[in-house]
């Protein structure tokens, strides 16, 4: 190319000129005729203010689909084997029905791993027992034929074919008895028998790997699976804890004891038997030993615990608790009937297969097939019941197993409360013996109070001492000292320093992709308050209001650390024995029934929150009066419920005043109580519109509490979140995204990054960069919000819902009109059952799929939206409430859409005055927008040089806005393109018509959508 | 799996100006990275993503070590520039390869858990992003390296100036004239 200068040359010189007919004459010049190259650097300096964030974010990979994809795809073809349909779905992968055509042709069941392991690994130790497992050959074994790895580098296995149902619910289905459940039975022995000769061991028994069909009638179960456990099953290892455990989730009811620890070693056939016993227990009674939901919804620390340490309940005695048949007791005729044929005997063996202690256990799979036949035979079994003796060794072993560098806090502290109350009760109850003669009833209810007093202090220091176990700094402890433990086993293990040094690194390496804090809150929940529940469940049995004075400590902990679903379960028990102990009108038992409704509220499940909430409320009122501390915290908590289930109202705003009033006549300014209130009442200022004194009592809020109680406190934070927000509402953009920032950064250090406090930091943050202009950025960030959001706080949470219309307002922005009429769609259905149709979050999701649906031409349902949105809005909303702008401009242009011109023009004219007058930058958009509005609306009655008026000051307003979206943009172009050509219909000839050309050609060169334009201001984000 | 030695071997070779070695750089890291983006993400729930610069990063700490001054800035340069190559191919063949399956063209390849759509920051698109950058690196080799070094291996651009061996200040000129230059591209009517 002969350029007279460097495209970068001309780039740079053009972009530091200030004046635009400067730089026009500088590329006339320098370009010349070479239109190309003019062409570059005309769409280079039109791009320059899009770039800032541009590439800045490096590039993501993610895994969009799993295995629904593999489904949808025909055939497909793996090594000599092509997949017909899947036949099933477990933790590990999934098995399809497949066909193989060489060396010989048959049906079989090719299982494929979908975990991410080392399939080299994985082969290596399918070939190492390939030869074993060759040599099997039992009815009651399904045989294993083969294993490879696809391309992709997923090991598979083949297998032999069996059309049958898991065992336990074969049994169910043919409604078998006791007698046929057991021979059955017996078969699956005999096979896993015939495998331990073999020298295979199992090592996942579980009734999906134990099938049942029938063959000329006669049922016959097959073992499935051989082989596989011991090639893919990973060792339990620390490392599990965080690299996610599913996969082994299904199999933990069955799991024995042995193999439900960190790095066993030494397993042998008789993890088998314990697999089989399991199963037993689970045909006999109709669930497995250890109760399949609680292994479900606590933590894994917890389940392996209970399955090293927990005697499981006897057959006979759960089939008793579960009750009726037909439900729960496997299809027996009576429960009644089965139970008394359990007991005795047949308790004894199941007992004897599960013992804990493998040598206790049958020693063969034979042995255990034996005894089961001596109880059909009605003789001698070898089982019996464990003696006194062995069972006391037994709980002495119990308390001293390992336990994890970190949890050492945990145990100390957990010592320490339970130590505490326990010698306070053992004093008590020696007194106690003394008069034991006395009436009963009464005085164990005296003494009852008399000692939550005494208890109310211990428990009290004890709490204080709880609210300190910060998961920030514990996460830290943790890592260090896990790398410190990992460097001491290393060094005993002979290695050298630097493979040391090399190992230790990979490991802090690990140790960075995990969010420590988060591993803390799931260690703290493991180690002490799962834990201390369980101990004051059994400490304090007859001690109920002790009992529940503990309980509240954890609900409380739980409540910090963001678990509020478990806080709210606690409290629901605190409730129910307060009830019974201490009476309904206890102060306590009051207090106990309002934080159900707060507990509720957090959760989102706000209408249900409220009659809790006032129900304790008026009580305290009336007991201890307007001014009392108590009354005034619950005004408080009343007072934001109703903000949040009903929206900014009269009554909410009274509640938060009377608490704020009270509390700084009766604290002062500075207390902590006051500061809180004063956050409270500085939001409900914002939400009613007056955004002057809700910033002015904000800044004072947030002042105080940085003072006061430290930059991290969590009122400080919310203060920050606070502010900020309602900069942002007066379009103090920078000062406010500054803030966000902040607050994300400390929150998401503070409290981990699956806290309901760090999400609403993230969505804030997101809508700031919105509004700044920072559209890339914001977008990611909206996108993360709602994943992250459907995480934290569940799918139908307002927080969530929020998430999703702030994401939808990203993608109109960019107008994406379908994406965002769905998500607003999802969104609103969702906040009109949550929320209800009045709340002004509704309002704002609904005013936004009007918009959505304006740009599309769906009118009808634009009009019932956005007219509800209006008439609701001027119920609930100021005149001055920049929600009721934004609501009042999108009715509007559905009017202009309308071809109401004279109707929209008497619509905006009122807050078009109003907006005229300010400053902030929200406001001059949104009057950018309102002009766009009013110039089309003007041009529609025929007043061609009033809209051209409207439309150039619209044009001004928005290109000098940072905060204008690619929509704002184009709707303003667009609207001149209209214009002119309208113009140039009533009068031709006066050069109208190149004035619409030239726009068209404005219209085209703004940057396409795609490009993740998308700010989202002048809408109701 | 590579190990240490391995690539410390190569960036040796290279130094002395061994011209086959480099030839070996690249696959290597092409492998380590796709393994290690594969393990990150079959754990994982749908929907997750991982920072492409995060793995190259890793893949660094591990074949290289953290030893800023045994290892000097040449080979840091000759590592980021093929792991930046390496990334950026694994990138656009998984673009390609979800282009396919979303044409319903032939899915005979089982792809079950492959690291898929590669969501760039910005939403752009990632092959388009591609053929802009190719057409940068024709008129501009060491502007397009520069984009590779930020975007696909997460270097700073102080680190991408070293690499380049060019100042700091003439980096930033570079990025913002490099950035601005693809983003016009991207959105110049086809």
């Amino acid at each position: 190319m002969n350029l007279p200068l460097p495209l970068e040359d001309i780039f740079f010189a053009a972009m530091e000129m200030s004046s635009s007919n400067e730089r026009a004459a500088y590329l006339d010049r320098v370009c010349a005729d070479d239109k190309a190259l003019r062409a570059k650097v005309d769409r280079m300096l039109a791009a320059k203010v899009h770039v800032e964030s541009f590439l800045e974010l490096p590039a993501q990979i993610t895994n969009a689909t799993g295995v629904a994809k593999v489904k949808e795809t025909v055939e497909m073809q793996i090594g000599p084997y092509k997949l017909l349909e899947p036949i099933g779905e477990g933790g590990m992968g999934t098995v399809y029905m497949a066909e193989q055509t060489d060396p010989v042709h048959r049906r079989v069941a090719l299982k494929l791993i979908k975990t991410g392991m080392d399939t080299k690994h994985v082969i290596a130790r399918f070939e190492a027992e390939r030869q074993a497992l060759a040599l099997m050959d039992h009815p009651n074994i399904s045989k294993v034929y083969d294993a490879g790895s696809t391309e992709s580098g997923h090991p598979y296995f083949v297998m032999e074919l069996v059309k049958g149902k898991p065992i336990t619910e074969f049994c169910d289905e043919q409604q078998l008895d006791t007698r046929s459940r057991l021979e059955l039975f017996q078969q699956v022995c005999l096979g896993v028998q015939h495998a331990h000769q073999k020298g295979i061991i199992h090592r996942d028994i579980k009734p999906d790997n134990v099938l049942v069909a029938l063959y000329d009638d006669r049922p016959v179960p097959k073992i499935i699976d051989f082989g596989v456990a011991k090639a893919t099953g990973e060792r339990l290892t620390k490392k599990t804890m965080f690299t996610g455990f599913g996969q082994i989730v299904g199999t933990l009811a069955y799991m024995s004891p042995e193999q439900a620890q960190f790095n066993q070693e030494d397993i042998d056939t008789r993890c088998d038997i314990y697999s089989l016993g399991a199963i037993l227990y689970e045909i006999l009674v109709g669930e497995p030993p250890f109760d399949r939901g609680k292994i479900n919804t606590q933590a894994l620390g917890e389940t392996l615990r209970m399955i090293r340490e927990d005697e499981p309940t006897k057959p006979s005695t759960k089939l008793s608790a579960i009750g009726q048949p037909g439900q729960n007791t496997s299809g027996h005729s009576s429960a009644k009937k089965l139970g008394l044929a359990l007991r005795g005997e047949l308790d004894w063996i199941v007992m004897k297969s599960i013992e804990k202690d493998r040598s206790r256990r049958y020693g063969t799979a034979n042995d255990f097939a034996t005894d089961i036949d001596h109880y059909l035979r009605g003789e001698t079994v070898v089982a019996h019941p464990p003696s006194r003796s062995y069972r006391l060794k037994k709980f002495c072993r119990k308390y001293k197993g390992p336990v994890l560098a970190a949890s050492l806090i945990g145990v100390a502290l957990l010592a320490g409360i339970i130590g505490t109350a326990v010698g306070l009760v053992q004093a008590e109850s020696q007194r106690q013996v003394a008069d034991a003669q006395r009436d009963r009833a009464v005085e164990a209810e005296r003494q009852a109070s008399a000692r939550a007093n005494e208890l109310e202090q211990v428990s009290d220091f004890q709490a204080k001492i709880f609210s300190q176990i910060d998961p920030y700094t514990t996460g830290r402890l943790l890592v260090e000292g896990m790398t410190k433990s990992l460097d001491a086993a290393l060094i005993e293990a002979g290695l050298s320093e630097s493979e040391r040094a090399e190992r230790v690194k990979s490991f802090e390496i690990l140790c960075k992709n995990v969010n420590a804090t988060d591993a803390a809150v799931e260690l703290i929940d493991q180690t002490i308050l799962n834990p201390a529940v369980a101990e004051i469940d059994k400490q304090f049995a007859d001690q109920p209001v002790v009992a529940a004075k503990l309980l509240e400590v954890i609900a409380t902990l739980y409540h910090d650390l963001g678990s509020e679903a478990a806080a709210l379960s606690l409290v629901r028990r605190v409730l129910d024995i307060r009830r019974l102990a201490l009476g309904d009108d206890h102060l306590d038992t009051i207090e106990t029934h309002g934080m159900i409704g707060v507990s509720l509220a957090y959760l989102g499940r706000l209408s249900e929150a409220e009659p809790y909430v006032r129900e304790a409320m008026e009580k305290i009122r009336r007991n201890l009066g307007e001014e009392h501390p108590l009354a005034l915290t619950w005004k408080s908590n009343l007072g934001g419920i109703l903000s949040s289930s009903q929206g900014p109202t009269e009554e909410s705003e009274q509640y938060l005043r009377e608490a704020l009033e009270g509390r700084r006549n009766s604290l002062g300014d500075e207390d902590p109580e006051t500061l809180r209130s004063m956050i409270a009442y500085a939001q409900i200022l914002k939400e009613r519109g007056r955004i002057v004194d809700a910033e002015l009592q904000m800044r004072r809020a947030f002042k105080g509490c940085r003072r006061e109680l430290g930059v991290d406190d969590f009122q400080t934070l919310r203060a920050v979140n606070e502010l900020a927000s309602i900069l942002l509402l007066q379009g103090k953009t920078g000062e406010a995204t500054r803030m966000f920032r902040m607050n994300l950064e400390s929150t998401r250090r503070v409290k981990g990054e699956e806290h309901p406090m760090t999400v609403r930091a993230l969505i804030n943050f997101a809508s700031a960069l919105s509004e700044r202009g920072e559209s890339v950025k914001a977008m990611s960030h909206k996108r993360e919000a709602v994943e992250l959001s459907r995480r934290v706080y569940g799918d139908d949470h307002p927080g969530t819902l929020n998430a999703i219309n702030n994401l939808g307002n990203g993608y109109l922005a960019q107008r994406r009109f379908v994406v965002a009429e769905a998500l607003f769609r999802e969104s609103l259905e969702k906040k009109r059952e949550v929320l209800g149709s009045e709340h002004p979050d509704t309002l704002k999701t609904m005013g936004n799929l009007g918009r959505a649906l304006v740009q599309q031409g769906k009118l009808d349902e634009a009009e019932l939206n956005l007219r509800e949105a209006l008439d609701t809005g001027r119920r609930i909303w100021v005149e001055t409430d920049p929600n009721l702008q934004s609501a009042t401009t999108n009715f509007g242009n559905l009017l202009i859409a309308q071809g109401k011109y004279t109707e929209t023009v008497e619509l905006l004219k009122e807050v078009k005055e109003r907006l005229s007058h300010s400053k902030s930058d929200g406001d001059r958009l949104r009057y950018g927008n309102l002009l766009t509005a009013f110039g089309k609306a003007q041009m529609g009655r025929g007043e061609f040089v009033a809209a051209e008026v409207s439309l150039l000051e619209a044009q001004h307003l928005i290109s000098e806005n940072r905060g204008a979206s690619y929509n704002n943009k184009f709707q303003c172009a667009d609207a001149f393109v209209a214009f002119y050509a309208a113009w140039d219909a009533a009068k031709p000839g006066e050069g109208y018509s190149e004035k619409q050309t030239e726009w068209k050609r404005k219209l085209e060169d703004l940057v396409q959508p795609e490009s993740g334009d998308d700010a989202v201001k002048g809408d109701q984000d | 799996m590579a190990t240490m030695t391995d690539v410390t071997q190569i960036l040796n070779q290279i130094e002395q100006g061994d011209p086959s070695a480099s030839d070996k750089l690249l696959p290597l890291l092409y492998d380590e990275l796709r393994v290690l983006a594969r393990q990150r993400l079959t754990n994982e729930k749908p929907g997750q993503t991982l920072q492409a610069t995060a793995l190259v990063h890793e893949v660094y700490l591990r074949l290289i070590g953290n030893d800023n001054e045994s290892t000097g800035w040449n080979s840091r340069g000759h590592f980021f520039g093929a792991a930046a190559e390496a990334m950026r191919r694994i990138l656009i063949e998984n673009a390609r390869r979800k282009g396919r399956i979303r044409h319903g063209g032939a899915g005979q390849r089982l792809d079950l858990m492959e690291c898929d759509v590669p969501v760039s920051s910005s939403q752009v698109d990632l092959l388009e992003l591609d053929d802009a950058l190719r057409r940068l690196e024709a008129e501009d080799p060491g502007k397009a390296l520069l984009v590779k070094l930020r975007f696909f291996a997460g270097l700073t651009v102080p680190e991408a100036a070293k690499v380049l061996g060019i100042s700091v200040p003439t980096a930033e000129r570079y990025w913002i004239f490099a950035k601005t230059w693809l983003f016009a591209e991207l959105s110049a009517p086809s």
